[in-house]
């Protein structure tokens, strides 16, 4: 299990993280999402050891990572911005990488033949998606007890996010991995995630089982006969607002049934339940912390 | 399939070893292959003969070995320098001090090799063409030259460690590539003016400078080649003994500390630091101002012309230089912070008090 506690860190004048705590299951898969600059890549370089935290405590199974190579020999972490020695080819790269982890080289190889990368080139030469494709297949090959992954579906074309996503699931099973993953795809995310966590504000502002939320979260068009304002729904929990003619579109926090009743009380002529997706949900709370505005959304 | 790290990274430097290897061997070989090697005996008309005596031109390979153990720390220390590669580098389940140490050790791999190479291969040619050089001391000043070059690379990483760029890099190693002479040539001037000489060696005031053993050898090693041949390096090596064992000293020293400096920056240096500006203490924070004052020293004691104007003049440069070089290579900005300007008043303040005082003394 992964344990952030009360993570703190600056870089230069700048608070990144103050105050960030989750929790990541075992055999879990976690969406780290979260505007630009959110902190999501500091986040995933302390939880990788790269960076040494200021004050808090990241412990993979009871124990810190910072400079433990014991608990590192557990961990891959795959970076927005990957590096490979210069002028590597894949055998040279493959070289590189299995020198420090257990890399499972049929895997490897066939993952390479699925995403159809040309071995003889030089990597220098890789496109940026096929760059992303191969440390793809590094990290599915390596299958760490935990895997870290940034920006994870940067820069891959729809067939290699399938590819990626279906071994990725069929690894985890096989091997109990865990894995964090930010992304700002996260229709990507949705297909994958048991849980995750929304940065904020240099800290978890929420962070939570994804079907769980996404069952607490709905959008509802309604119509009644008189003519309703915002502050008629004053009573719910409400995300977002707008009305063209009598139809309200009207996007509320809370338990389905119970706000459909609510509604009902209301006598509406018109009432439909509509689920959100992850990015929808996405989009609502970061506009509930005032990034988006109405007419930019 | 894991393998040993260190292999992995002899093998990954092992190509460039075999193309410096025949850099320095043709560059060393051809040299000596095309060197005159006899001594020239004529009369000057009066019955009087003079004698040329060849250069043994062991300088070529130590000019040599000194550009590898400058260059080689820059090429071994990319990872620590580039924000990519340290994600990697410092992800990997190594611990730093031994990352480290395998770097320092590959490093000196990629000196060695070359340098072992061309230096016996080059003593080959030397006795197949028959030089009449003592062929003998060529094997202790092998060795003399492997501990200089192991003291002057681990000097040089340590001044690489403390940027946090490779432009930075590469000036922290020519500014303490200067700044120990310079320190030297200054303070022997200046004090100088208050009638104190406190010199110590040969006249020639290098040897504060890491890179001072190489250029003491290169004279040493070729009087003493030539010894044999009787007057030629007669004396020579008197005048350079109590500067070669002092330079000798003191790179000893500068290696010790260097390496103790780069074992407690491996532990406490902060990754996220990597294409930052380079704050070091060993950096353009000590070591402008130093420059600034040392140059004040030299440019008024030593070259003033006596003429007010071109004395102003001097110090409007110097300042200047110092106000340029802190914008260029310090903060990459033309805003400097207000402390650099109140640290140059402070430096030039104490310096017009002091020469103040030594033209009093006069």
């Amino acid at each position: 299990m992964i344990e952030v506690e009360h993570l703190y860190k600056t870089l230069g004048n700048n608070h990144v993280l103050e105050d960030v705590n989750f929790k990541v299951e075992d055999g879990k898969i976690f969406g780290l999402v979260g505007i630009n600059g959110a902190g999501k890549s500091t986040l995933l370089r302390l939880m990788s050891g790269v960076y040494k935290e200021d004050a808090g405590k990241i412990l993979y199974d009871g124990k810190e990572v910072y400079e433990n190579v014991e608990v590192k020999k557990d961990i891959f972490f795959l970076s927005d911005y990957p590096y490979y020695p210069k002028n590597s080819t894949v055998a040279t790269f493959l070289d590189f990488y299995s020198t420090f982890y257990d890399v499972d080289i049929n895997l490897f190889n066939k993952l390479l033949k699925e995403f159809k990368l040309p071995l003889q080139k030089s990597i220098n030469n890789y496109s940026k998606g096929m760059k992303r494709q191969l440390f793809i297949a590094l990290a599915i090959a390596i299958s760490p007890k935990y895997l870290l992954l940034d920006e994870a579906f940067d820069g891959l074309d729809p067939l290699a996010r399938l590819i990626f996503k279906r071994n990725l699931i069929k690894r985890l099973e096989a091997k109990n991995m865990t894995v964090v993953i930010s992304s700002h795809s996260l229709r990507e995310l949705e297909d994958i995630c048991d849980s995750y966590g929304l940065l904020d504000n240099h800290k978890i502002m929420h962070s939570g089982d994804l079907l769980e939320d996404k069952e607490n979260i709905h959008t509802y068009q309604v119509a009644f006969e008189k003519d309703l304002v915002k502050e008629d729904f004053k009573d719910f929990n409400v995300c977002y607002f707008s009305k063209l003619g009598k139809v309200i579109k009207i996007v509320i926090k809370g338990n389905k049934d119970e706000v459909v009743s609510k509604l009902n009380k209301m006598h509406p002529i018109l009432l439909d339940v509509i689920p959100l997706n992850f990015e929808e949900m996405f989009v609502y709370e970061v506009e509930e912390k005032g990034y988006i505005d109405h007419e930019n959304k | 399939m894991k393998i040993n790290s260190t292999r992995y990274f002899i093998k990954k430097a092992t190509p460039y070893v075999v193309i410096i290897s025949i850099i320095l061997i043709l560059c060393y070989c051809l040299t000596l292959l095309t060197m005159n090697i006899t001594v020239i005996k004529y009369d000057n008309g009066m019955g009087v003969f003079y004698y040329i005596y060849p250069s043994s031109n062991i300088a070529v390979i130590i000019v040599l070995l000194a550009i590898l153990c400058f260059v080689t720390p820059l090429m071994n220390c990319y990872y620590s320098k580039d924000k990519n590669a340290i994600d990697v580098y410092s992800a990997l389940p190594i611990k730093k001090e031994k990352l480290v140490n395998i770097h320092l050790l590959v490093g000196y791999y990629e000196i060695f090799v070359p340098f072992t190479l061309a230096y016996f291969i080059g003593l080959f040619i030397l006795l197949f063409r028959g030089a009449p050089f003592d062929m003998l001391s060529y094997i202790p000043f092998y060795f003399i030259m492997i501990g200089a070059s192991i003291m002057f690379y681990i000097t040089n990483c340590f001044f690489v460690s403390r940027a946090n760029t490779m432009l930075d890099a590469v000036m922290f190693e020519l500014l303490y590539l200067i700044i120990g002479s310079i320190i030297y040539l200054s303070f022997s001037n200046f004090l100088n003016g208050f009638g104190i000489d406190i010199t110590i060696t040969s006249t020639f005031p290098l040897f504060l400078s890491p890179i001072d053993t190489f250029i003491v050898s290169g004279n040493y090693f070729n009087s003493s080649l030539l010894g044999k041949l009787g007057e030629a390096g007669a004396g020579v090596f008197e005048n350079y003994k109590v500067e070669y064992i002092l330079t000798y000293v003191v790179n000893f020293i500068y290696a010790g500390l260097s390496y103790f400096g780069i074992m407690y920056g491996c532990k406490h240096d902060k990754n996220e630091n990597a294409e930052q500006r380079s704050n070091s203490w060993f950096g353009y924070k000590t070591m402008l101002p130093i420059l600034l004052a040392l140059s004040l020293m030299l440019i008024s004691v030593v070259y003033s012309t006596g003429n007010i104007m071109s004395t102003l003049l001097e110090y409007v440069l110097i300042l200047s230089a110092y106000v340029i070089a802190n914008m260029a290579l310090e903060y990459r900005s033309i805003r400097i912070p207000k402390s650099r300007y109140i640290v140059m008043v402070c430096i030039l303040a104490t310096f017009i008090i002091l020469n103040s005082v030594a033209n009093f003394v006069n």
